[in-house]
Formats: structure tokens, C-alpha cells, sequence
């Protein structure tokens, strides 16, 4: 069973990973880096299992985004209406399927419970 | 079912899926008309078809709403509904008028409706999605009026509970705004804005409203969660629906001729129009996540699950999509919007009345919860039409970004029937992802007859803590 602060911190990694796919991407990005950088040694599995998974679901989204993207724009050109239509629908695809995994996540860590991401979660096992 | 009075709701929901039955057809009719312009013409032109879709969607999530309504807050105040009697007259009344108004705009061509209806008189017509009659409108008022004062009596003299004053708050929201479609003025941007001030403060207002206790009254029924978390979580809910839904009408006067600085406003709060969806999502599963019981009513709970994950996709993401000035600078009108319309109807009110639906059908049937194989068929259908109008969606948004894309976003914009024609694949695909929410729906129908092994009346070993 977890303890009350590494509760809050599990709560608190999967609210700034879902802030930073929403509200403020990068400067909440910043801060889940320096919340895991200074609890990664922490005692608590559960704060441990959060703060691993979003940070490296966080890590691999933005590639996802990224890399993809990359190539949809390279393949397609940026004359094409092709080309934004599946960036778009990529996009979409990608972004609201990372923050319905962090919905999982949150109301596990606010249950006190561990998630795994699915897919991707299981190469980042606290 | 605990109050009898509760079984007035059943009609309300009977005529509610019969209507939105005759919705899909006419979607299918005018979905088809996209790529077959001369199908049904002239005995049902687009335009008609397209006015009975809409309308038909209005008045069955009405039906909807009402029947929710007098299912609900009998249970919720602990006591009989005021006047089982007046909710039957008012379904009668409300049904009949319905059924006139969709005959009139079907056999009559509408100008010659206008006059039969002397709509000279007070003139409301013409006006989408308000195409009603005066005679019509003026007797969903009536409706409307009866019904509030039906249930809000039964509240007045009963337990007022967080669910039942926010579901009447919503459903007096709906009365009032309802009345700005009375109020028709000549200048035409004046008209435009409180246009608005009926479909979009139903829809992104007060409406969230009465989506947000239907949801909550389900969650509180099928988890067994304390009432008193599942309120705290409405409250908050309700608070961001209202901070950001009032003021994000601005979203649609940016290009109607009212002041610059509505493109700000209408950004910046209609940016935040997600979050509530957002926090809807968090509620539900966190519920379910920490349920007391298991209620055999597996159905209703994928509903209410998918109530929160579709409305947040359709209201939430695909509204942001093209919420933002500069961006509505070239999407607005475009089939991005019908796309968005599509899935937010869908996933905000579409399933919320068959959430309700879904869980009191049943009881109303005098059982916990429907058959095994009924809820396996229903399931089914919430697959198919869940699934479906998610393709649905995505064909509307590539035949919107290549609109957008050919018709605004460059300096040789093509005419608006060529690009109609280069984009007609995504109308096909469309029409056939729209065949397969009408078996979706067709199961749904079915399942409330497919029969199996009968549960017991009373909520047996299932405590009921709310």
C-alpha cells in the first residue's frame, strides 16, 4: 500500500503528463523531468511505477509525433491537401489516444493503484 | 422501478428511439443526395431532408431529456412525480405537434407552410435548425412550461439533491434560451447572434448541464459510489461547463459582423471548452474505478463510459480543432464543422439519453437490469454505432481538410462544386459508415426483444446505497 506522499506524487506525474499533452506542452514537460529526477530514487513502488511511465510515455509520444510527422511531410510534400489531412488525422490519432491512456493512468494513481501504459508502458517498468 | 409515477418516463423514451430512427433514415436520404443529387427529387429535396434530420435530432433528445427527467426525479426528491396525469397530456400534445410539423415540411413546400401556419403573424421561420412553425414553437413552450412546472413541483416538495437542482437548472436554461428563437430581428447580424443564443447556449450550456446529472445519477445507480464524491465532481464539472461555454459563443460571431474582439474572447474561452469534457472522462472512469458493487446492468455502464470518451472526442478535440480564430478563419462551414457536429451530438446527448435509457428501460420493464443476451445485442449495437460514427467523423474531417485545403487555404480557390465533386470518395464512405450505424441502431431496436432469463424485479443483492 502506498503512503500518502507517494500517492500525491503518482497523482501529481500523471497530472503534469496530461498538462503537457493539453495545456502547456514542454513547460509541463520540464517539470514532470525534474519531479522524476529528484523522487527516482524514492522508496515508494507506486510514485516509482507513475513517475517512470509517464515521463517514458511522455519521451515516446513526442516521438511518435514527431518522427511520423517527419515523414508524413517528407513523403507528401507540403503542397498536398493528402499531406495535412494525415497529419491531421495522425495527429488526432496519436494525441487523443496519449491523453485517454493518461486518464487511465490518473485515476489509477488516485485509486493508489500501479498502470502500465499499454503498448508502450511495459519498456518503461519502474 | 421505485415510484410508479416513474413509468410515465417510458413513452417519452419509446417515441424517442422511433424518432431517432426516422433521423438515421433521413441521414442516410440526404447522405446519399451528397453524391446522388437527384435522389428522391423532387419529392424530398436536400434541403427538406436536411431539415428533418436536424429537427428530428432536436426533438427526440428532447423526448429524450424529458423522459430522463421523469424517470429521475421522482427517484432523486422521494416521491411521487406531481402530476403523472399532465406528463402523459404533454407527451401527447408534444408528440402530435412533432409529428404535424415533420408531415408539414415533407407535403408542403415550406413557404406554403409559412402562410397555412400564418407565421405572417409572428414570423420565427426560416431559420436553420429553427424551421419550426410559430404555432409549433409557441407549443414547445407550452410543453416546456408544463413539464418544468411537473417537475418542479415534484422537487419542491421532495429531497433536493445536487443532481436534481443541476438537472432543473439545465432544463429551465433550456426553456429560456429557447425563448430567443421568438425574437427575430431585421438587422442581420443582430438576427445571427441570437441565433446563436439558442443553439449554441443549449448545446455548449446549459445542455452540459443536463448532461452532466443524467451521468452522474447513472454513475451513482450503477457504481454505488458515495453520492456526496460523485456531486463534488458535478459541481466542478458544471462550474467549467458555464465558465467556458457562455463566453465561448464568441467562437461563432467572429465572422458574422460583430467587433474584433470577439475573436479573442471566443478563442481563448472556447480553447478551455474541453476541459469539462476532459474532467466528465476523469469522473466517470474514476467512478467506475472505485465502484462498490457490480450491477448486472453491464450495458448502461458501457454507455456511461462511452458517453464520456465520445463527448470528449467530438465536443472536446474535434471542437478545439477549429475553435481558434485564425483557424475558423478558413474551416468555418466547411464539413470540419458537420464532423464536429456529427461526433459531439453523438457522443454528448445521443448517448447520454440511451445511457438513461439504457439503465431505466429495464426497471420500467419491471427488471434490474435486461437479459444476458438483450444486453450482449445492445452492446452490440453501441459498437457498431460508436465505431460507425467514428468513421463517420474522420470522412467528414478529410473531406473538410481537402475543402479547406483546395477551396480557401490558397490563392487559386477552386469553385465550391468541383472541389464537391473531387471530395465526393470521402461522401461514399461516409454514406456506407452511415449504413452501419443504421444496423447498429437496427440491433439496438432488437434488443429491447430479445428475450432470455428474467432478473429479479427488485435490486436482490445489488444494495442500493444512493
Amino acid at each position: 500500500m502506498a503512503d500518502a506522499s507517494g500517492k500525491s506524487l503518482a497523482i501529481t506525474a500523471e497530472a503534469l503528463y496530461l498538462t503537457n499533452l493539453m495545456l502547456a506542452p514542454g513547460l509541463a514537460f520540464v517539470l514532470l523531468l525534474g519531479l522524476y529526477w529528484f523522487n527516482r530514487n524514492t522508496t515508494d513502488a507506486l510514485a516509482r511505477n507513475h513517475l517512470s511511465q509517464t515521463v517514458g510515455v511522455s519521451l515516446t509520444g513526442g516521438a511518435l509525433i514527431a518522427v511520423a510527422g517527419g515523414i508524413f511531410l517528407y513523403l507528401g510534400g507540403l503542397t498536398s491537401g493528402y499531406t495535412l489531412m494525415t497529419l491531421l488525422f495522425y495527429f488526432t490519432f496519436i494525441h487523443s489516444s496519449l491523453i485517454f491512456m493518461g486518464v487511465f493512468g490518473l485515476v489509477k494513481a488516485m485509486a493508489g493503484e500501479h498502470f502500465v501504459y499499454p503498448l508502450i508502458g511495459r519498456l518503461f517498468r519502474a | 422501478m421505485k415510484y410508479s409515477s416513474q413509468a410515465v418516463a417510458k413513452p417519452y423514451f419509446i417515441a424517442a428511439i422511433g424518432l431517432f430512427v426516422g433521423q438515421i433514415v433521413f441521414g442516410l436520404v440526404m447522405g446519399l443526395q451528397y453524391v446522388w443529387g437527384d435522389f428522391l427529387f423532387p419529392e424530398i429535396p436536400f434541403n427538406v431532408a436536411r431539415m428533418v434530420h436536424t429537427n428530428l435530432l432536436i426533438v427526440w433528445l428532447l423526448f429524450g431529456f424529458m423522459g430522463a427527467a421523469y424517470y429521475l426525479v421522482p427517484e432523486e426528491a422521494e416521491r411521487e412525480l406531481h402530476s403523472p396525469l399532465l406528463a402523459k397530456v404533454l407527451f401527447w400534445i408534444f408528440l402530435v405537434a412533432g409529428a404535424l410539423t415533420i408531415l408539414g415540411y415533407l407535403l408542403v413546400p415550406y413557404a406554403r407552410l409559412a402562410e397555412l401556419t400564418m407565421n405572417d403573424l409572428l414570423p420565427t421561420m426560416g431559420r436553420e435548425f429553427l424551421e419550426q412553425p410559430t404555432i409549433t414553437k409557441i407549443g414547445i413552450v407550452i410543453v416546456a412550461l408544463g413539464f418544468l412546472y411537473n417537475i418542479g413541483m415534484t422537487i419542491l416538495a421532495g429531497r433536493k439533491t445536487v443532481v436534481n437542482l443541476v438537472l432543473l437548472t439545465g432544463l429551465l436554461g433550456l426553456a429560456v434560451f429557447f425563448l430567443f428563437s421568438f425574437y427575430v430581428p431585421d438587422n442581420l447580424v443582430l438576427d445571427k447572434y441570437f441565433w446563436w443564443w439558442v443553439v449554441h447556449l443549449w448545446v455548449e450550456g446549459v445542455w452540459e448541464l443536463i448532461l452532466g446529472a443524467l451521468l452522474a445519477f447513472v454513475l451513482i445507480k450503477i457504481t454505488g459510489v458515495d453520492r456526496e464524491v460523485i456531486e463534488k465532481w458535478l459541481y466542478i464539472i458544471i462550474a467549467m461547463s458555464l465558465i467556458t461555454g457562455l463566453i465561448g459563443t464568441g467562437h461563432h460571431f467572429y465572422w458574422i459582423g460583430t467587433p474584433g474582439y470577439w475573436q479573442w474572447w471566443g478563442s481563448i474561452f472556447s480553447a478551455m471548452e474541453p476541459i469539462p469534457f476532459f474532467m466528465m472522462t476523469v469522473f466517470a472512469f474514476n467512478m467506475v474505478n472505485r465502484r462498490r458493487r457490480e450491477h448486472p446492468n453491464k450495458a448502461a455502464m458501457l454507455w456511461a463510459l462511452g458517453t464520456a470518451v465520445m463527448s470528449f472526442l467530438g465536443a472536446g478535440v474535434w471542437g478545439f480543432l477549429h475553435t481558434l480564430a485564425p483557424v475558423n478563419y478558413y474551416t468555418h462551414g466547411t464539413q470540419i464543422t458537420a464532423a464536429h457536429g456529427h461526433m459531439a451530438f453523438y457522443g454528448a446527448y445521443v448517448m447520454i439519453v440511451l445511457t438513461v435509457i439504457s439503465y431505466a428501460m429495464p426497471k420500467l420493464r419491471g427488471e434490474e437490469a435486461a437479459n444476458p443476451r438483450a444486453q450482449v445485442v445492445e452492446m452490440w449495437s453501441f459498437w457498431l454505432m460508436t465505431v460507425s460514427m467514428v468513421f463517420i467523423t474522420l470522412f467528414l474531417t478529410g473531406a473538410g481538410v481537402l475543402q479547406v485545403w483546395m477551396q480557401r487555404y490558397t490563392d487559386v480557390p477552386q469553385a465550391f462544386m468541383v472541389v464537391q465533386d473531387k471530395i465526393a470518395i470521402f461522401y461514399w464512405l461516409r454514406e456506407a459508415a452511415g449504413a452501419v450505424f443504421m444496423t447498429g441502431l437496427i440491433l439496438y431496436v432488437i434488443s429491447f426483444f430479445v428475450t432470455g432469463e428474467k432478473r429479479e424485479s427488485v435490486s436482490a443483492g445489488v444494495p442500493d446505497t444512493a
